[in-house]
């Protein structure tokens, strides 16, 4: 799963570097390069970026197009925390054949952080809680998806999440070739200071 | 063609082939009268110049064809201005900048008054990066760039100026040019504040108020409020300002912010109905300062400090009790921000539903992991990097020999 | 809290109708630490004989005065004494007539004709008084300006004395300091200086300024002839004791009230203070301020300090179960004492904060031992309930008196470690930020100086009345509202 993911943020990063360009040269921009900018704000969770990225978008494409206000829609939800309604909205819409990607990279990005929030932030929560904040429709989803999040069911209110510690993510160690070179920087910066 | 305008267009070209920029300069300037009377011919000059070997010449032409009236709707104009900038020589005009910066202070004007702030970004990063010396120099119309990002709501680009630590400011003409220095870090100041950035945002609005000054500029009282709401946010207790503050300033500061004032001390209270109050009665003042939206931000973050407090003395509370102590209006509602604030990476904790608790965790770096310290590293590395910087202009000033004079002079 | 509810009947203390907020159990008191002088104390126990008894001169008719303001029980009486002490002892006329008005609206309150209890104003008395009060004043002015001229230095350093006296005899507190304070220049010897001091002393606490009590007891002490364990000594102590007092530093207070020598306190000693004073005042500082081993020390084995403890056994008592960690009876016996201290001048702005300082420390105190303590025995231990005992404990985390944390839902407390690793690691990299944020800011300053130009100064042809100027900025961003979320 994280490769095919890391693919497609890089895609889609390359995507809005190209529109954040192109919208700078305000050469023939037009309404759907709006929608997939601020879908991929969106997928990316970067509310700021998407909140003002509304404000200036003129209101002539506002009005033009459906799917643009659909799409801010989402991003309102977003910002309140409303996340149950974040689902609904995406799945009630039939997407123009140019967004369905990124609509669905979004749902499942929306997805994953907010498992990942869960896990960290609630010792149990209620089947129905759940459901709304991951936008599961039946209660086997549901469970399924809690179970790979390695959560415990605790029928018939909902999981008990025991706390993991979180491992370090980045190995990062420098060679000792690295190390001793800084090692003599330090050394020499407080011998010829003090 | 009148025969003085024939010899300015070919002073001009003599003079930019020679080289001698400073003599072009004085004739440009010299000439801008002259210039401005014969402003129908104007163009007919511009075709006979190229823009990258008279440079100078087409820039003094631009600059009094900005200065006529009814120039703000003269489209092909902006157009002249937009290729000028992108084509002209970056060494003829790093030698009239003040001719340069106030041609790019009227474009940013007319595109401001035409409200096509988003179509100057990309040529103002342009022309920014033609006329500084090297990344961390600050020129003025850093400020006009600033502007047109805030007009159009598009911050990245600023963004990658504002970012960049300042070392050096471009020299220039005209007093007249603090005004942007003051206004490029008022306009940082806000964009990061829009961005929530409150360090960095405070940092900003903390140079303009300390800015060596005689007088107080509006800018600087603006700044002020601004910087008294960040600080709220940021810290939750009112600002002082830093030593070097020039002292017109630390005295007439209160005069201009008593609402201000007030709602700080209600902050201190830690009462968010108190604040709500406060924030109610100087409503009008607020508006029209239009710092509304920083002043609500300060409701939440008292909220959000009260509920940081809270972790500081208990170990599991019940969501009710919370509400309670917080003055939030239900359990659900503090779950809410309990979330929130777990999400942004403000608190550590963790709910559990089935009774209602919120237990609080400890914060769970340990400081013993290999990221913890490659991070303590880094900072060690720009630490060192900034006492060298401080130690070579230490030195540059010591063997300075106007100070190697003065200390001389002193002993006697 | 809005589910604070109503304490548990507390042991003793009187729910008085008539007081302010402050009445109530000590427990409730936990954050309320403000003094509105317009209080009433229902129920004393004071016995106002033996009380004023103590005093003389202005202090004693100062003190009747407090008790009758705070008191509606002995106002009457207190007015009384006060009153026929006035008419005894001073020619203070004008405070006669105050205090006869007072007395007959107070005897008019319990129903009684005033006329009949005390009599008609005796404006005989004024008359004469006043007369024989000017015509002293005349005399001694008159002899003061003879011994001036003869310059004979002795004479006239005591008719600035006798002068002095005389004033506060009229009433007039600043006259009298000013006659006091003038015969420093004619003292010959050390004696004389402490004497003028201490009359200086006596005046200034009158007029409760305390500066110059501290600023002459610091002179007194400076004389040659000086030493700490003399009458005058501990007359000093005493001053400087109630100066401290006054200016809330409890702990130095009780120091030099523990200074003071029991021996020394015979009767008429000092108009004052009585012993009784001397004990409550530092018995109750050093309980608010004392970590164990000075208490121990200095209070509960002095042999000096004993002696004065004994004319307060309530406080003594209290002290000891203090020690010996019984807090719910010392509290209770020191709510037992609080009426009677409220009705003391010097105390009773205090009174509050002590009993606030002593009940957070014995939170504290209580709870050091612990890795984890029951909420609900602690409740118990200290007379209230556990939500509000929740809250004092939740004070006491934030003011850092008490590491520790509360398990709301389980109602325990538990004893917190600092790791000081991490906290050392967070300071690094806090000040690691700081010193870069700072010394960026050096550098962009030296910038802006080398550049020559930044600075900020009025156009010429501007008014600049207050010196503001109005360097316009760009009216159009003034538009752009930084919009919450």
């Amino acid at each position: 799963m994280a490769d095919v993911s890391m693919t497609c943020d890089l895609k889609f990063d390359v995507v809005m570097e190209e529109l954040e360009q192109k919208e700078l040269e305000t050469k023939d921009i037009e309404a759907a390069d709006y929608e997939n900018l601020l879908a991929i704000y969106l997928a990316n969770n970067d509310t700021f970026n998407a909140k003002f990225l509304w404000k200036r978008i003129p209101q002539t494409i506002k009005d033009s197009s459906d799917s643009l206000k659909a799409i801010w829609d989402i991003g309102k939800s977003l910002i309140q925390g409303d996340y149950a309604a974040i689902y609904s909205q995406i799945d009630s819409k039939t997407w123009p054949s140019h967004l369905t990607s990124i609509m669905s990279h979004l749902r499942k990005e929306q997805q994953s952080r907010i498992i990942h929030l869960i896990s960290k932030g609630y010792t149990a929560i209620s089947l129905s809680d759940a459901m709304q904040m991951t936008g599961c429709t039946t209660e086997e989803e549901i469970i399924k998806l809690g179970e790979s999040a390695g959560w415990k069911i605790d029928a018939p209110f909902g999981f008990i999440i025991s706390k993991k510690v979180l491992h370090d993510e980045e190995n990062v160690f420098s060679s000792n070739q690295e190390q001793l070179e800084k090692l003599t920087d330090y050394v020499s910066f407080l011998e010829n200071h003090y | 063609m009148s025969t003085s305008l024939d010899q300015f267009a070919s002073s001009v070209r003599n003079l930019s082939a020679t080289g001698n920029f400073e003599k072009l300069n004085e004739l440009c300037n010299k000439s801008k009268d002259l210039l401005s009377k014969n402003y129908g011919q104007l163009d007919d000059i511009l075709q006979t110049f190229d823009l990258q070997e008279h440079s100078l010449g087409i820039l003094t032409i631009l600059v009094c064809k900005a200065a006529l009236d009814g120039a703000k709707d003269d489209e092909a104009l902006l157009h002249l201005i937009e290729d000028f900038i992108a084509g002209c020589s970056s060494e003829q005009v790093k030698s009239a900048l003040d001719n340069y910066n106030s041609l790019i202070h009227s474009y940013t004007n007319f595109l401001v008054l035409k409200k096509q702030a988003i179509r100057g970004i990309i040529h103002l990063q342009k022309a920014i990066t033609k006329i500084r010396l090297h990344q961390s120099q600050l020129t003025f119309i850093h400020a006009d760039l600033c502007q047109l990002c805030i007009l159009a709501k598009c911050f990245k680009p600023a963004l990658k100026f504002l970012d960049v630590e300042i070392n050096s400011i471009a020299k220039d003409a005209g007093p007249s040019e603090v005004k942007y220095f003051l206004l490029y870090y008022y306009y940082g100041g806000m964009i990061y504040a829009s961005l929530k950035n409150w360090d960095r945002s405070l940092y900003f609005f903390e140079v303009a108020l300390t800015t060596p000054s005689m007088a107080i500029s509006m800018i600087m009282v603006e700044a002020y409020k601004k910087y008294i709401l960040v600080s709220l946010i940021l810290d939750g207790k009112f600002p002082s300002l830093p030593k070097y503050t020039s002292s017109i300033i630390t005295r007439f500061s209160k005069n201009f912010s008593s609402p201000y004032k007030n709602l700080a001390t209600a902050y201190a209270t830690h009462d968010s109905n108190e604040v709500s109050n406060v924030i109610q009665k100087y409503s009008a003042t607020f508006n029209a300062d239009n710092n509304m939206g920083l002043v609500k931000q300060c409701l939440v973050s008292l909220h959000k400090k009260n509920i940081q407090k809270l972790t500081k003395t208990f170990l599991t509370l019940s969501l009710n009790d919370m509400a309670d102590r917080v003055q939030l209006s239900s359990a659900k509602e503090a779950e809410f921000y309990v979330l929130k604030m777990i999400e942004d990476g403000e608190i550590f904790a963790s709910i559990n539903q089935k009774d209602g608790m919120v237990v609080f965790l400890d914060n769970p770096e340990k400081f013993n992991s290999a990221k913890v310290f490659r991070k303590l590293e880094d900072e060690m590395k720009t630490c060192i990097a900034l006492d060298e910087n401080l130690r070579k202009m230490n030195h540059e000033i010591a063997i300075n020999p106007k100070y190697l004079h003065k200390i001389r002079v002193e002993p006697e | 809290m809005a589910s604070n509810n109503v304490e548990p009947m507390q042991l003793d203390m009187p729910m008085d109708d008539g007081s302010s907020a402050e009445g109530g159990d000590i427990g409730s008191t936990w954050n309320d630490t403000s003094y509105s002088s317009n209080y009433l104390v229902e129920n004393p126990t004071l016995d106002l004989e033996f009380y004023a008894s103590c005093y003389s001169g202005m202090a004693k008719i100062q003190r009747l005065l407090f008790i009758a303001d705070h008191c509606t029980s002995l106002r009457v009486d207190a007015l009384k004494m006060a009153l026929n002490y006035i008419k005894e002892n001073t020619f203070n006329t004008s405070l006669y007539t105050q205090i006869y008005c007072r007395l007959t609206e107070a005897l008019k309150q319990q129903g009684l004709t005033p006329e009949k209890v005390i009599g008609q104003i005796d404006s005989a008395w004024i008359e004469s008084r006043s007369k024989k009060g000017a015509s002293n004043l005349e005399k001694l002015d008159t002899d003061l300006k003879n011994y001036k001229s003869n310059s004979i230095k002795e004479s006239v350093r005591r008719g600035h004395d006798d002068l002095g006296d005389h004033y506060l005899k009229l009433g007039d507190i600043s006259n009298a300091l000013k006659c006091y304070s003038r015969s420093r220049d004619y003292c010959t010897s050390g004696k004389h200086v402490v004497n003028m001091c201490l009359n200086v002393i006596k005046v200034s606490i009158y007029a409760q300024n305390w500066n110059h009590v501290m600023s002459y007891v610091s002179k007194a002490e400076g004389t040659p002839e000086y030493s700490p364990n003399s009458p005058i000594g501990t007359k000093l102590h005493c001053a400087a004791g109630l100066a401290d007092l006054a200016n809330k530093k409890y702990k130095s207070a009780a120091k030099h009230f523990l200074a003071a020598n029991f021996d020394h306190f015979t009767p008429d000693y000092w108009e004052i203070l009585s012993p009784n004073n001397v004990a409550i005042y530092g018995g109750l500082c050093a309980l608010a301020s004392f970590n164990r081993s000075e208490l121990h020390r200095l209070i509960i084995t002095s042999s000096s300090f004993k002696l004065f403890l004994e004319l307060e056994p309530q406080l003594r008592d209290a002290i000891s179960k203090f020690y010996d960690s019984k807090y719910a009876s010392c509290l209770s016996i020191a709510s037992e004492m609080k009426d009677n201290l409220f009705l003391d001048i010097y105390l009773a702005p205090h009174i509050k904060i002590l009993y606030n300082m002593i009940r957070n420390l014995a939170l504290v105190q209580y709870f050091s031992p612990y890795l984890s303590a029951d909420m609900n025995k602690m409740a118990a231990a200290f007379n209230t309930n556990v939500n509000a005992l929740e809250n004092e404990l939740m004070q006491l985390i934030l003011d850092g008196q008490i590491q520790a944390r509360i398990d709301s839902h389980n109602k325990i407390i538990y004893a917190k470690d600092v790791d000081q690793r991490t906290v050392t690691f967070e300071k690094a990299f806090n000040m690691g930020k700081e010193w870069q944020k700072k010394t960026r800011a050096l550098i962009l300053r030296s910038a802006m100086l080398e550049n020559g130009n930044i600075i900020v100064r009025s156009p010429p042809q501007t008014r600049g009345d207050d010196g503001s100027n109005p360097v316009t900025q760009n009216n159009h961003t003034a538009s752009i509202s930084v919009v919450a979320k």
